[in-house]
């Protein structure tokens, strides 16, 4: 049973990976595409937890996809989050990073509080609402290690109760190995890498053994034979005896849940054999604002890889 | 004063015949019997004259010494009455350069006019401008509801085993129905030799065996395989889990055909494949079947009776294992038909054909399971749903006057959903054409039809992905219908060994699907809640000049075309371009025979690039960038071209042995045609850019075919 959702997991995944490897002998180069530019829009993104801290929001501005300059970031605009429980922060122009705002004054976001957002910029006015969701306790984490394309490979998972609710889940994945190398790093650091599930209708509301995200085992590092490309082997983290890893467990809104989805599908573009149509990835910002504004509870749970069993 | 009657013994011993009024004469050419029906594919072995009515057995019959005998009326194409109809042999399909050396019936069908290619090196194929689920496949009038092998890079008919195809683009038989866009016939030979005989080849990545002969004076069978062996090079590869990888597809024909008596033949036709790609964590299969059992009969001098049962089946499974815990997700769809269908002949300008139809379908669109958990929630069953389709059908053809030829009729279908939803849904179905001579060697025709199409794929994929899921009209999914107006001018000249024609059409869509943005179309137990209905047209022009004899032979087509598609919640409701819009097309095909050995073939091939979304804004969270997009399909891929050749050499035939090589080369000129576009971010700057990914570049091949 405790290994039932991983198998599940990999069963969409590693058929459709083997017909991807063996059958497209593929090569790429660039390509030089002119479109005609969309007009630029107001993008605001912020996510606030229950972490105790100067919680933050970007604002920036859109531009041509293939522009070679960075997108403006905007440092000029009026930044408010309001609670539901009476709560009202300013959020003030951080001088060393253009376009990042914190609040006035640390805080944490509580559960069951609506928190709303209101961004002024260029005359317009932009708000966006999410509702901090409450929280679900992990219990353990554990792996099992199997070999998978010639990598030996260490599977991590979380265990926690779900509930018998449609769920949303970000996994966030904190390593340090024990040579301190790495102090602390934050695997899902991008938005590209957060780590989204859902409680498929197969298990809802029993307990839950959700597959976070593979290891290679350091081991067999200098023998590894790559299957992909570069960015795919400099991706990948070697886990060694005595490791740390955290995860932080959090149920997230399902709007949230679809823009990290939308977002993770449409970042690299077409995917012919088994996506869709490109569409635009949905927000909850308003009067013609992209981005995300997002809350949500965290609870961690750590271990120590010891090697595998 | 003699009235004859001719009479042909098709492969099976019937004896089908027209009467011949006196002052008719036979001539070079003329059709002497219908095809399309019960002797559809004859291999006429003799012709007697009767001089009276008691048949060709009797001593007062005379065999003519020599007549040669064409399946095909050879200015069929501009006296027919049929219009968008695409004919091509076996003969000219394997003359024909082959990706990988297959011969691929499916790729030739991509050549032709108003025909094009869903993606790269695929076998699915879009009828102006509609999408491939849109096109109605039956082998030996069996539906196969997934031809391809290998991801769609090879169509799932073994080229030994088919005897020929016809592509109707529109205005199909009326004795088929439920597709708006075309229905493709491909047919199984017929051929009855007096001894075994047999085809094969051996290729790079695959061989086929194909033998066929008699069992008593009464039966003939046919048989073949094919196979694939890429798994085999896999035993090289250094890792172990790609050395036990599974990587093949194979196939499976059968056929009997028995001869009860002089009026009554039985037929069996079997079809089996399945592909298989798998390794220690996991794998993936899917696979057809295709089956039918068909007793002809003569029911009386002027009336032939079909009487049909098929069976058509396709599943995929996928199963992932890990340790000691496997877990599975299967899906399948099934038919069963029945059908009748009789031919009569009312007077040599008057033909008529009428029957009925019925097929249940049973849909199994997925369910997952994980082994161990035997109870109900270690498994995701979605709704099966069961259907009946009904169709019946009148059609007639005329011989007006010496200029006015009339083909017209009407097909009633009904669509009943029996499941936990019932739903009936009927519609009537009208078709007519009409062909008017100008001169012997030319005509003007044109043509109206109405299809139906009461079931639907829900796969957005552009490249064939076999995780097809099936999906029936319902109270909130309207059938999909079509009606289509076509006009053309059809010349041939030098007797018939050139032939020219100028085809226009308008179609008109109503509840045409498409799925709403983002959509989940797997596993999804509300699939409906995915789907958008609209309307859709497509019209275009298709120009093609063919040279049947000679040294060189071959066809050069050109095809302008255009399919949008206007559907409430997709692309803010505004028109978009249909993915297979793809306003200019040229495909050239040609064999120069060398001599009586040496031949040589080359097709090139352009067409617009497809209609695509690129991104024309981005925003930033953190330092990735995403993209936005001002609307559907308002952009193009760069056009496709490529060009195909091959050498092919026959070898001295020994007494029981022919061989014949095949040398080809697809992509001759190594033209980079991308198959998906890309994004990316500089490592440094991070600035965005596009890159395209291009599947094949020249890819060489040879074969060795042979028969005996």
């Amino acid at each position: 049973m405790k290994k039932k959702k991983t198998v599940i997991a990999g069963l969409t995944r590693n058929p459709l990976l083997i017909v991807a490897v063996l059958l497209v002998a593929s090569c790429t180069e660039l390509i030089d595409i002119r479109t005609d530019n969309s007009p630029p829009v107001i993008v605001i993104y912020g996510e606030l937890t229950n972490e105790l801290k100067q919680q933050e929001v970007n604002v920036s501005r859109s531009s041509p996809y293939f522009d070679g300059v960075p997108n403006e970031r905007i440092s000029d605009a009026s930044v408010t989050v309001s609670a539901s429980n009476g709560g009202l922060w300013q959020f003030l122009p951080c001088d060393t990073v253009p376009g990042l705002y914190r609040s006035d004054t640390p805080f944490a976001a509580d559960t069951l509080v609506t928190y709303s957002l209101s961004v002024e910029v260029d005359g317009k006015t932009y708000t966006a609402e999410t509702e901090i969701l409450r929280p679900i306790m992990p219990d353990s984490l554990s792996f099992q290690t199997m070999t998978m394309m010639g990598v030996r490979t260490h599977i991590l998972s979380i265990h926690f109760q779900d509930t018998p609710q449609n769920n949303y889940y970000l996994l966030h994945t904190t390593y340090k190995d024990s040579a301190q190398d790495y102090k602390d790093t934050l695997l899902t650091a991008k938005l590209s890498r957060y780590s989204i599930s859902d409680n498929e209708r197969l298990f809802q509301g029993q307990y839950q053994h959700k597959m976070v995200r593979n290891f290679a085992d350091r081991s067999t590092k200098d023998n590894e034979v790559s299957m992909g490309d570069g960015d795919e082997q400099n991706r990948r983290i070697y886990l060694q005896s005595g490791d740390s890893i955290e995860v932080t467990l959090s149920l997230i809104p399902k709007g949230f849940y679809d823009f990290i989805r939308q977002c993770k599908n449409e970042q690299n573009g077409e995917n012919p054999m088994f996506g869709g149509p490109a569409s635009n990835i949905e927000t909850n910002i308003s009067n013609g604002g992209v981005g995300y504004f997002a809350g949500y509870y965290s609870a961690g749970v750590a271990t120590k890889f010891t090697g595998a069993k | 004063m003699v009235c004859p009657k001719i009479y042909a013994k098709n492969f099976f011993g019937l004896n089908s015949f027209r009467t011949f009024a006196p002052q008719m004469k036979i001539e070079q050419n003329m059709t002497l019997l219908k095809t399309g029906f019960l002797l559809f594919s004859f291999s006429l072995s003799s012709f007697v004259f009767s001089q009276n009515t008691s048949g060709p057995d009797k001593k007062t019959d005379k065999e003519l010494e020599e007549v040669v005998v064409s399946a095909r009326r050879r200015d069929l194409n501009v006296t027919g009455t049929t219009m968008g109809v695409e004919k091509l042999s076996i003969r000219e399909i394997q003359l024909m350069p082959a990706f990988m050396g297959e011969v691929d019936i499916l790729k030739a069908i991509q050549l032709l006019p108003g025909v094009q290619t869903t993606s790269e090196g695929g076998s699915g194929f879009s009828v102006r401008g509609g999408s491939p689920d849109q096109n109605l496949i039956v082998l030996d009038n069996t539906t196969v509801y997934n031809p391809s092998h290998q991801m769609g890079f090879f169509s799932a008919f073994n080229n030994d085993v088919i005897k020929g195809i016809e592509l109707y683009k529109g205005h199909f038989p009326f004795r088929h129905g439920g597709r708006l866009s075309s229905l493709l016939e491909v047919y199984t030979r017929t051929d009855a030799p007096e001894t075994i005989t047999g085809t094969g080849g051996i290729g790079l990545i695959s061989s086929r065996l194909m033998i066929e002969g008699p069992l008593g004076e009464k039966t003939t069978w046919v048989a073949a395989a094919r196979r694939t062996y890429a798994d085999l090079f896999l035993i090289f590869a250094s890792e172990p889990d790609l050395r036990n990888a599974t990587l093949y597809f194979y196939d499976l024909n059968g056929k009997l055909t028995h001869r009860l008596s002089d009026k009554d033949v039985l037929e069996f036709n079997i079809y089996n494949g399945l592909d298989k790609m798998g390794m220690t964590m996991g794998n993936f299969d899917y696979g057809n079947t295709a089956s039918s059992l068909t007793w002809n009969r003569v029911l009386s001098d002027k009336l032939f009776g079909k009487f049909s049962a098929h069976f058509t089946d396709y599943q995929y499974g996928l199963a992932a294992n890990m340790n000691d815990i496997d877990a599975s997700w299967k899906s399948r769809i099934t038919d069963w038909m029945f059908r009748a269908d009789f031919h009569q002949p009312i007077s040599p300008l008057w033909d008529i054909s009428y029957g009925v139809s019925g097929t249940y379908h049973a849909f199994r669109p997925g369910e997952v399971s994980v082994s161990g958990m035997s109870d109900s929630t270690g498994s995701i069953n979605l709704t099966r749903k069961e259907a009946w389709e009904y169709g019946a059908y009148l059609s007639n053809e005329q011989k007006l006057t010496d200029k006015w030829s009339l083909s017209y009729g009407i097909r009633l279908s009904a669509f009943q959903n029996i499941g936990n939803v019932k739903h009936l849904y009927t519609a009537l179905e009208p078709g007519a054409s009409a062909v008017y001579k100008l001169t012997d060697n030319s005509s003007l025709k044109a043509g109206y039809s109405h299809n139906t199409q009461y079931m639907q794929l829900a796969n957005n994929s552009a490249s064939g992905s076999p995780l097809d899921v099936w999906f029936t009209a319902s109270p909130q999914i309207k059938p999909q219908q079509v009606d289509l107006f076509s006009v053309g001018y059809f010349h041939n000249f030098d007797d018939n060994n050139y032939e020219l024609s100028v085809e226009t059409y308008y179609k008109n869509l109503t509840n045409v699907v498409d799925f709403k943005e983002h959509s989940n179309l797997l596993l999804n137990p509300d699939l409906e809640g995915e789907v958008r209905t609209g309307t859709g047209r497509a019209y275009g022009i298709e120009l093609m000049a063919r040279k049947n004899a000679g040294r060189l032979t071959g066809f050069l087509n050109y095809t302008w075309s255009r399919s949008e598609r206007t559907i409430a919640e997709v692309n803010h409701g505004r028109t978009y371009l249909a993915p297979f819009d793809k306003p200019h097309a040229v495909n050239i095909v040609a064999t120069y025979k060398f001599s009586k050995k040496i031949n040589l073939s080359a097709i090139w091939v352009f067409a617009t690039g497809t209609p695509t979304t690129y991104p024309t804004g981005r925003f930033a969270v953190g330092d990735e960038y995403f993209p936005i997009y001002s609307g559907r399909n308002e952009y193009r891929k760069p056009n496709y071209h490529r060009l195909d050749v091959s050498f092919n050499y026959i070898s001295e035939p020994h007494k029981y042995w022919q061989g014949e090589w095949n040398f080809s080369l697809y992509n001759a000129y190594n033209q980079h045609n991308p198959w998906t576009i890309n994004y990316s971010q500089d490592k440094i700057t991070g600035i965005p850019y596009a890159e395209m990914m291009y599947l094949f570049g020249i890819v060489p091949s040879i074969t060795y075919n042979f028969k005996f």
